[in-house]
């Protein structure tokens, strides 16, 4: 499980450009697939077939592969311009970053040496506009290996930390994507009635757009979405952060489908499972967003694990929150038959009743 | 050329050494150029002094010193989450601290600095100010203060994890490879590591020129405590400091103008005066004179400046200074950037100039 975290989470996929990732997913999936696909946008797509008699319930476990990043926008000498989408700046002074050019390249985004700086300027950061990556190659060779529009990622190995904490770059969302896998791992010897599809989808990151045209090619009876959420941290607000190790977070709201979340929860408890819910008043700010409202609409649950320093480098999750989230969701693929996707469906009254 | 590997260079870089806690690089330096030297010690504040036999006796006695330490964040307290929260021990740049990692500790564990998630950001003053420094923690990855305090204590310091590396397109050196002519390398603590590896060249150099006295300093970042210490010491002729120092020579914003202070690829910096010293003009003609007889590139830093060892070596006895550095770009940070070539040129000037250092200064002592 760790192996597979490490491997996805060091891995090339910025939003729009999964497809080095999505081949390197396709690969993970297949000895625990039926069927893998990579559709037109590279969402990867897994199939395992369930026991039950056709038609079988369809369940759709979805997870984002795609990353923040940064993206070259000038070429000035031997230094790169560049400008991020949701990557705070603060987060990238001083970092060794990899440019992906024609091949990928060593750069630093350095600072002023802070002997030159006056008190205002050490009170506040630079700007995205005052920083360069430090490519140390020359002009004329930089510009053979780099182009405008090349994406950028923070050159960051997964650190091990104490007990079952780990460190690391895009942990949003390959640590969910982790979980999926190793689901489909863990249903090789348990037997679900379903079939369980799997997805791995592109530019959750931009505006969920992967979950749109997956879903809508799909057309899933059910959906679980995984996604991150916040994990506490020094200064993080009371409500809305979980505690790492604390297990799957469960997210409740209108995103979600009552029945579905009931079933996660009863899960949870009947299996002793530690767990915390997430109480989400509208947008939950994932995939469920989309999938919910997708193809006439999917009845969507989601399950969530704490990440401190989310959308940075240095992302921290702890391991028992994944094993219990793949625990989590496989009973869940062992319990989706027929009867609970029938009971699923919103009911009209009896009128007889009413009336009498 | 120095002797130095690539592997030598690299450990020279990644090791920690914080102010008063140079005991690993010490070690390691010590390993190195035992075989090279005629006598080894360390003095009460943990400086290691080499003597060096050259082909010929020096007439005056030659200090030569680098400092081994390099700035750091310092443990003061672990609170019961388990996070260790930190003062910074030298000038660390605290702009360049969120999402960095770091070794914790001699132990050297993994740990990383963490910020608030963007999305919890109340107003958009917080992404302009430079966080304080005591308003951050180290997470090591414990469930709670116990956890934490099993492993780590208050005091010991925390230092940039990042590796040596060749800039540009991936590739890697072995460590037995010889340092490349030239080429830019990134990873910490150039400031001062180019300055113990200019060092260790010539004390690996078995047909140095002359005597020397190589003196690896401690405490440096917090106010040249060693040199303050060895300069009373050991009572040298002269002094020359070895430096890694301050290059701001990026284009910067669009719009500013600013004085680069060093450029990389243009050679080693000669300091004239920082804001501590006037280097001896004796020795910087004699510095010049030689660079050009064996054409090596120098070029001279920005005045007025900084300061370095040899403030804190002169300072009770007064004795002639000279200052070289080779330029590193974002010192005082987690990934700095040197030109390999301006190294070379620095050890070459430096080897270069030791013949004649005696009869250049004592030519123009006072009639």
């Amino acid at each position: 499980m760790q192996d597979i975290l490490q491997k996805l989470c060091e891995a090339f996929g910025p939003s729009g450009r999964e497809a080095i990732l999505a081949a390197q997913v396709a690969e993970i999936m297949r000895p625990w697939c039926d069927d893998v696909s990579i559709d037109a946008l590279w969402n990867v797509i897994g199939v395992k077939q369930g026991a039950a008699p056709e038609p079988r319930p369809r369940l759709m476990l979805m997870a984002h592969m795609d990353e923040i990043s940064m993206m070259v926008t000038a070429i000035e000498g031997p230094f790169l311009r560049f400008r991020q989408r949701f990557y705070d700046p603060r987060l990238l002074v001083g970092q060794t970053v990899l440019v992906y050019g024609r091949e990928p390249i060593i750069g630093v985004v350095g600072d002023r040496p802070p002997h030159l700086m006056d008190a205002a300027e050490r009170q506040h950061m630079p700007r995205i506009d005052d920083l360069v990556i430090d490519t140390g190659l020359d002009a004329e060779t930089l510009a053979t290996w780099v182009q405008v529009g090349d994406s950028v990622l923070v050159q960051r190995p997964m650190l091990q930390l104490l007990g079952q904490r780990v460190a690391g770059k895009a942990f949003d969302n390959r640590l969910s994507l982790t979980a999926v896998l190793s689901t489909l791992e863990a249903l090789q010897s348990v037997q679900h009635p379903g079939d369980v599809i799997v997805v791995a989808s592109v530019g959750e990151e931009m505006n969920l757009l992967g979950a749109q045209t997956a879903t809508f090619g799909l057309r899933p009876d059910l959906a679980v979405v995984l996604d991150v959420t916040f994990g506490k941290q020094p200064g993080s607000p009371t409500t809305g952060t979980f505690k790492l190790g604390s297990g799957p977070v469960i997210g409740v709201g209108p995103n979600l489908h009552p029945c579905i979340t009931d079933k996660l929860l009863d899960l949870c408890d009947s299996l002793e499972i530690p767990h915390e819910q997430e109480l989400l008043p509208a947008n939950s700010g994932t995939d469920a967003w989309m999938v919910q409202v997708t193809a006439g609409g999917v009845p969507t649950g989601l399950v969530g694990m704490a990440i401190r320093n989310m959308h940075s480098p240095v992302e921290v999750a702890d391991l028992r929150d994944l094993r219990r989230t793949v625990r989590l969701l496989t009973a869940f693929a062992t319990a989706a038959d027929q009867a609970f996707v029938d009971d699923l469906a919103y009911r009209l009254p009896d009128f007889a009743e009413v009336t009498a | 050329m120095t002797a130095l590997t690539w592997g030598m260079l690299r450990q020279l870089t990644e090791t920690p050494a914080g102010p008063g806690d140079e005991g690993a690089v010490r070690d390691l330096i010590a390993r190195w150029i035992q075989p090279h030297v005629q006598a080894l010690r360390i003095d009460a504040l943990g400086n290691l002094i080499a003597e060096k036999k050259g082909v010929v006796a020096a007439p005056m006695h030659i200090a030569v010193a680098a400092h081994m330490d390099e700035v750091a964040l310092f443990i003061t307290e672990i609170d019961e989450e388990g996070f260790l929260h930190m003062a910074s021990s030298g000038g660390v740049n605290a702009r360049t601290l969120l999402g960095k990692s770091v070794q914790v500790g001699s132990d050297r564990l993994p740990g990383v600095i963490g910020w608030l998630p963007p999305h919890h950001a109340k107003n958009s003053d917080e992404f302009t100010k430079t966080p304080d420094v005591n308003d951050l923690v180290v997470d090591i990855g414990a469930d709670d203060a116990k956890a934490a305090k099993a492993k780590v204590k208050p005091g010991q310091r925390m230092i940039f994890d990042t590796p040596l590396r060749l800039l540009g397109p991936l590739q890697s050196l072995n460590d037995d490879d010889p340092l490349p002519a030239q080429g830019r390398i990134s990873g910490k603590a150039f400031d001062d590591r180019m300055g113990c590896a200019t060092l260790m060249s010539l004390l690996l150099d078995d047909a140095l020129p002359v005597d020397i006295t190589a003196v690896f300093t401690v405490q440096e970042e917090i106010g040249l405590r060693g040199a303050l210490a060895a300069g009373l010491g050991l009572q040298p002729d002269v002094v020359i400091a070895l430096e890694g120092t301050v290059c701001d020579d990026l284009p910067g914003s669009r719009h500013e103008k600013r004085f680069p202070t060093t450029r990389l690829g243009d050679g080693p910096a000669l300091t004239q005066r920082d804001g501590m010293v006037v280097v001896h003009p004796p020795l910087l003609q004699h510095f010049l004179r030689v660079a050009a007889a064996y054409h090596i590139p120098t070029q001279f830093k920005r005045p007025n400046i900084g300061g370095t060892d040899a403030a804190g070596f002169a300072r009770w006895l007064g004795m002639p200074t000279g200052i070289i550095s080779t330029p590193c770009r974002y010192i005082h940070g987690p990934a700095a950037v040197a030109e390999l070539s301006d190294f070379h040129a620095g050890v070459a000037l430096l080897r270069a100039s030791l013949p004649e250092l005696a009869s250049a200064l004592a030519s123009h002592s006072h009639p």
